[in-house]
């Protein structure tokens, strides 16, 4: 497997592709980063002191949303598509497939190679990403992230990490069901469309739909809100933005439903870590689940696909 | 002789459709092996079963003592294969091609860059080396697909229309290289050809597949003689060629039949009867320049067998 894996990386460093979508995250990250950092020192002395320096991540200006975790949610998919397109269907148009497969390697070797390639380049960018936020703000603040805040950051960027790999398998999935790269490229590109913004959209017609009677308002809403998250939970990328809003906002308490009497009495203190853990593991495990579901269909597909010259 | 490949009661079923029925198949060591029949006949079927890259209904396949089906590793790290049309990188050059090939078989980085310039200097590549594989043509495509096979230094070398496209200054130089491969390294070579002269220049037995079934296997003689009798064919030239002569010739006991190409005179006989014709061309005046006996033509006897089949 490591000569496919080595073999992989150097390909996917050299393509213009890869460049040009890192490029543009990297540009659009340092700009939300250095606009983010601009307002947290605007604020100096208003807004709270704890963890200030994850605000990086999720601080915009004006009334934008465009902040880093914002763009790596949005165009983090697109790498991971990106890598995996045609990791298949290429082989076998080039006609390379028949003549990799006839050398002392087991088959699972190939997609192995090609999935753990791809998952090592996208570890590296994210950090190189995460590096140079932490940079900017460094610079921008004069201060660096503390122990707390850097163990976020790290859990942070395992689910970044874990996420878009969700989108690599599905991309190297669409790349043995569809012979055509260009095929497998819209049905990853239409699949995020769907996935992370007509779902929110959706969600709420289907909850309301669903949950349309009662007697209690106030009961129907609330039922309505649960269903929509629900709804909302099947896409990657609702998953994505509540873990990553929990784990660089420690004011996150819960991700269900609040009501005020919810609030009463609450001290508005950070959460400790372990609880933020507490919060977000069903998203991860239910990121790293869907990983796993579709990397297994994707194997056994290719597994048992008959290779002809 | 030692089988290097055999085949027992291989058969690859693909619903109700039989793709492969039962082949029994033996090649030795250093053979030549034709594998031939039309598009559908089951060849490629059977080779990808060689390989262990489809796995058999039934039956069992080994090259070298391996079992195809259990120890593919095995199988692929001494056999080559080179396809009808085989894939490049088109963005790396001939030699970084054959040192992934390289790596994909463990060599060491220098040794395949060793490896790598020796066979490419084989098969005339070398001044190639560094060139991208997309600005090279077909047919220099093709000897760097030998070069890949070539590579790892197999035991097994199994080619699929090796000479296809080629043009045919470098055909003689290619089918050289396969002669080389199993006259002075031992390789054994089964080669699937439809360019049925090439395959009688250097094949030492043939295998005719039909439908799935091998229905032919033998040397080029023993198949002549099996779908043609024994007849053999003496082609004579003369001075001149008139219809007296032609008639003469047909009462020459053993003659089946006399035909007339260009300025040869075709005698189809049972038995070598060259003595008697020669006294009749004497005796009808007619200076006869040349006698021999026809090469059996491996096309006439490809053709034969599907003609039998109709």
């Amino acid at each position: 497997m490591t000569a496919v894996y080595w073999k992989e990386m150097a390909d996917f460093f050299a393509t213009r592709r890869f460049a040009v979508l890192l490029l543009l995250i990297a540009l659009a990250g340092v700009w939300a980063a250095y606009n983010a950092s601009q307002v947290i020192l605007d604020e100096a002395g208003q807004a709270p002191t704890d963890f200030v320096f994850l605000r990086l991540f999720t601080t915009s200006r004006g009334d934008s949303a465009i902040t880093f975790v914002f763009f790596l949610g949005i165009f983090g998919p697109l790498l991971g598509l990106s890598l995996g397109f045609n990791a298949i269907n290429d082989e076998k148009a080039r006609g390379t497939l028949p003549r990799l497969l006839s050398q002392p390697i087991h088959r699972d070797a190939l997609i192995n190679g090609k999935f753990f390639a791809a998952i090592t380049v996208l570890g590296i960018t994210t950090l190189c990403l995460v590096l140079v936020i932490v940079g900017v703000g460094l610079y921008t603040l004069g201060f660096g992230p503390d122990t707390g805040e850097m163990a976020r950051i790290a859990l942070f960027f395992v689910a970044t990490l874990v996420y878009i790999a969700v989108w690599l398998a599905l991309s190297i999935l669409f790349s043995l069901v569809f012979e055509r790269a260009v095929v497998s490229a819209m049905a990853g590109l239409g699949l995020w469309l769907v996935l992370t913004f007509f779902v929110p959209f959706f969600s709420t017609s289907i909850a309301e739909i669903v949950v349309s009677e009662g007697d209690d308002p106030e009961v129907v809403a609330a039922e309505q809100v649960k269903w929509e998250r629900r709804i909302d939970r099947l896409s990657p990328a609702s998953l994505y933005r509540e873990t990553t809003q929990t784990l660089l906002n420690p004011q996150v308490r819960t991700l269900g439903l609040v009501t005020l009497e919810d609030l009463e009495g609450v001290l508005p203190n950070p959460v400790p870590l372990e609880q933020s853990i507490a919060l977000v593991w069903p998203h991860l495990t239910g990121m790293l689940a869907m990983l796993a579901l579709i990397f297994a269909a994707a194997y056994l597909r290719f597994m048992r696909e008959e290779i002809r010259p | 002789m030692t089988a290097v490949i055999e085949a027992s009661n291989l058969t690859k079923r693909y619903g109700d459709f039989v793709a492969v029925d039962s082949l029994d198949l033996e090649i030795g060591e250093g053979e030549i092996f034709g594998f031939l029949g039309p598009n559908g006949a089951g060849k490629t079927t059977s080779i990808l079963m060689l390989l262990g890259l489809t796995v058999p209904t039934e039956g069992a396949a080994r090259i070298r003592g391996h079992d195809c089906t259990r120890n593919p590793i095995a199988v692929k790290s001494v056999t080559g294969y080179l396809p009808e049309s085989l894939g490049f990188y088109g963005e790396l050059s001939a030699r970084e091609n054959l040192l992934y090939t390289g790596s994909l078989n463990g060599m060491k980085s220098r040794d395949a860059i060793a490896r790598a310039d020796q066979v490419l200097e084989q098969v005339g590549l070398a001044e190639r080396a560094g060139q991208r594989v997309d600005q090279m043509s077909h047919g220099m495509r093709q000897r760097l697909g030998f070069a890949d096979v070539l590579m790892k230094r197999p035991k097994v070398v199994i080619m699929d229309e090796p000479t296809q496209g080629i043009d045919a200054a470098s055909v003689p130089g290619l089918l050289g290289l396969i002669t080389n491969m199993s006259q002075e390294e031992g390789i054994t070579v089964m080669v699937s050809s439809h360019q049925l002269h090439y395959v009688q220049r250097i094949c030492s037995r043939v295998g005719i597949m039909s439908r799935g079934q091998l229905v032919a296997n033998g040397t080029i003689e023993e198949l002549a003689r099996r779908s043609g009798g024994d007849n053999i064919v003496i082609e004579m030239e003369t001075n001149r060629i008139d219809g007296n002569l032609q008639r003469q010739l047909t009462h020459v006991p053993g003659v089946k039949s006399v035909a007339v190409r260009g300025n040869v005179i075709a005698v189809e006989c049972t038995e070598d009867v060259r003595p008697a014709l020669a006294a009749v061309a004497a005796e009808h005046g007619d200076g006869l320049l040349s006698m021999r006996t026809a090469e059996t033509v491996l096309e006439e006897i490809y053709l034969r067998y599907f003609q039998e089949e109709a």
